[in-house]
């Protein structure tokens, strides 16, 4: 016990001093005031007040789009995985290659890349008039909630992808055989074996999508025109 | 004037092989490079340590801790602070020939100046204009970004000074922008919600991004903006600035000397050659304005039209160099914390 305790004592010292000190420093300062340029330790709830009042709508808004980026990307991404797992064969190999070869794109390039298409005189816009869908440009389409739920789920989708795939891949032949040759249809299958065997991935996709959604604050200032996230309000 | 530089410099540091002296500058990113040109920093034995700024605040965090620094570049409206505080020290003309070159314009700004003496050397200049795309519109006031066609075509900036000062010359009717009363503050926050509620498009990150949405079609005037923009964009689309009749804001960045600079001779020298020809050209490269009459007439042509050098006298009318708003005051005028906590209402509406 003694010898355990002594071996965990550096990381706790690490763990405490860098993490649980400075947490506790910054908990602390919330309750500071600035004065001429300064942070002095001066008590006020002024702080307090801003975020529980000014702030309640973009924490709100920022919530909202972080779910729909969450979800979008996890549909998608588990679908991806399903393919991947159950339909493209060999190809699957492949087509997580190029999933993940997205990662190597960068976050910028991605967020601008969106930007470009999504425009007035985007590829989006201008197909759809060519193709005599629409007369003039849909201008929604950019520097909207849309955009950055777009922009997010793109960029997010290999994270949900590689996630669900690793708890597919957790699924043996043989369970989906067996199901099937007791009559159970397709939709079936997904529900009652897939999806509940796959649960622990697909949460951690999401969870990780969630997470990182709601910190982000370049996507919406780069495409999202004048929505106010909690992040980009506090960056 | 190089030589003269030269000059000055030998005198402040006799002999020729010595240490060089770490010399700390902090300021905006560009604003370093006319200290670079020639062999001003070797034949001064300057080693230079450049750190640069991410606000105007972090000066002022950085002087009052008493950091060893030797010159920062703040926008002037901090200049009359940071001398009520005790932070900065004033300059000493006759180390700084060069200032004899300075258009009037700058060198008599009221930030700089005061109690007799000079607080900082003017280094670049710009102002607050509307950057608009003529093909669209043909803008003369700040109220034609309320005009019902150009609903959703406007454009502003996530800056909390320029856009509120812009405002408040629009709406707050006050003589001094900068300095105007809770009432006012709160009727500027209403018409900037208003504005952002029924006419924005889009309020962007940097400049840089605003031009981008304007040369794509985006938007088609912007509150507030910049000369360059204009400029950086010329290829894809001919845009067009101009200093709306209401007024705009203006800025002048100077080298400052803080209180606790440990070389203060050098910092002078630098001070110096920064407003040499060669240096204030070295400034165009990053799209900032000359100051000095030699500079201004060695500017190359494309970049004699990105700043209105022909009419000075056009932009003292309209453009004005604010003091900068208070952080204490009686509450009487409001406080520049009261105007971040409205910007960060408009931003949040």
């Amino acid at each position: 016990m003694r010898k355990s305790a002594f071996l965990l004592a550096p990381a706790l010292v690490v763990y405490g001093s860098l993490f649980v000190a400075a947490v506790i420093y910054f908990f602390a300062m919330s309750f500071w005031s600035v004065k001429s340029f300064r942070i002095v330790p001066q008590f006020t709830l002024a702080n307090y007040h801003s975020v529980l009042t000014v702030n309640v709508r973009p924490f709100l808004i920022t919530l909202a789009i972080a779910f729909l980026v969450a979800l979008t990307a996890t549909v998608i991404g588990f679908l991806y995985a399903w393919i991947i797992r159950f339909r493209a064969g060999r190809l699957g190999s492949g087509l997580l290659f190029i999933a993940l070869l997205t990662l190597f794109g960068g976050y910028l390039m991605k967020i601008y890349s969106w930007k470009t298409m999504l425009g007035g005189n985007g590829a989006i816009n201008s197909a759809l008039i060519a193709l005599g869908i629409i007369d003039t440009p849909i201008e929604s389409l950019l520097y909207s909630p849309f955009a950055v739920v777009l922009s997010l789920s793109h960029f997010l989708l290999p994270f949900t992808i590689l996630a669900s795939y690793a708890s597919l891949r957790g699924i043996t032949d043989a369970e989906i055989d067996s199901a099937r040759d007791l009559g159970a249809r397709p939709g079936r299958i997904l529900l009652d074996i897939t999806i509940p065997r796959a649960r622990s991935g697909i949460l951690a996709g999401f969870s990780l999508a969630y997470l990182i959604s709601t910190g982000d604050y370049l996507t919406a200032q780069f495409v999202g025109g004048k929505l106010a996230l909690y992040g980009l309000r506090w960056s | 004037m190089a030589a003269s530089t030269a000059m000055g410099a030998a005198a402040m540091l006799p002999g020729t092989a010595r240490a060089a002296t770490q010399v700390n500058w902090l300021g905006w990113q560009g604003y370093d490079d006319p200290l670079k040109t020639g062999t001003f920093l070797a034949d001064s034995g300057i080693d230079l340590a450049v750190t640069y700024l991410a606000s105007n605040d972090e000066i002022v965090t950085k002087l009052a801790a008493r950091a060893p620094i030797d010159i920062v570049t703040p926008y002037m409206g901090y200049v009359p602070y940071m001398r009520e505080a005790d932070l900065i020290q004033a300059i000493d003309q006759s180390k700084v020939p060069n200032l004899d070159k300075v258009l009037p314009i700058f060198l008599n700004d009221s930030n700089l100046n005061a109690d007799g003496k000079l607080w900082g050397v003017p280094l670049s200049w710009g102002g607050g204009p509307m950057v608009y795309d003529p093909a669209e519109v043909e803008p003369t006031s700040w109220r034609d970004l309320e005009r019902p066609e150009f609903k959703g075509k406007i454009g502003m900036m996530d800056e909390a000074l320029g856009m509120m000062l812009t405002a408040s010359i629009i709406v707050s009717g006050a003589k001094v922008a900068s300095l105007i009363t809770p009432k006012q503050l709160e009727e500027v926050k209403k018409y900037l919600i208003k504005l952002k509620k029924e006419h924005l498009r889009a309020i962007f990150p940097t400049y840089g991004e605003a031009a981008d949405a304007m040369a794509r079609g985006e938007i088609v005037m912007t509150l507030g903006g910049a000369e360059w923009l204009p400029a950086i964009v010329a290829e894809k689309k001919k845009l067009a600035y101009l200093y709306p009749e209401e007024g705009c804001f203006a800025f002048l960045d100077s080298y400052v000397i803080p209180a606790s600079a440990p070389n203060v001779d050098l910092a002078h020298a630098m001070a110096n050659h920064m407003l040499t020809v060669p240096a204030q050209l070295t400034l165009t490269k990053n799209n900032y304005a000359v100051l000095t009459s030699d500079a201004i007439e060695a500017l190359p042509d494309d970049k004699k039209t990105m700043y209105p050098y022909h009419d000075i006298a056009k932009f003292q009318e309209r453009a004005t160099f604010f003091p900068m708003t208070p952080t204490e005051t009686d509450g009487s005028i409001a406080a520049w914390p009261d105007w971040l906590a409205a910007w960060q209402e408009v931003l949040a509406a």
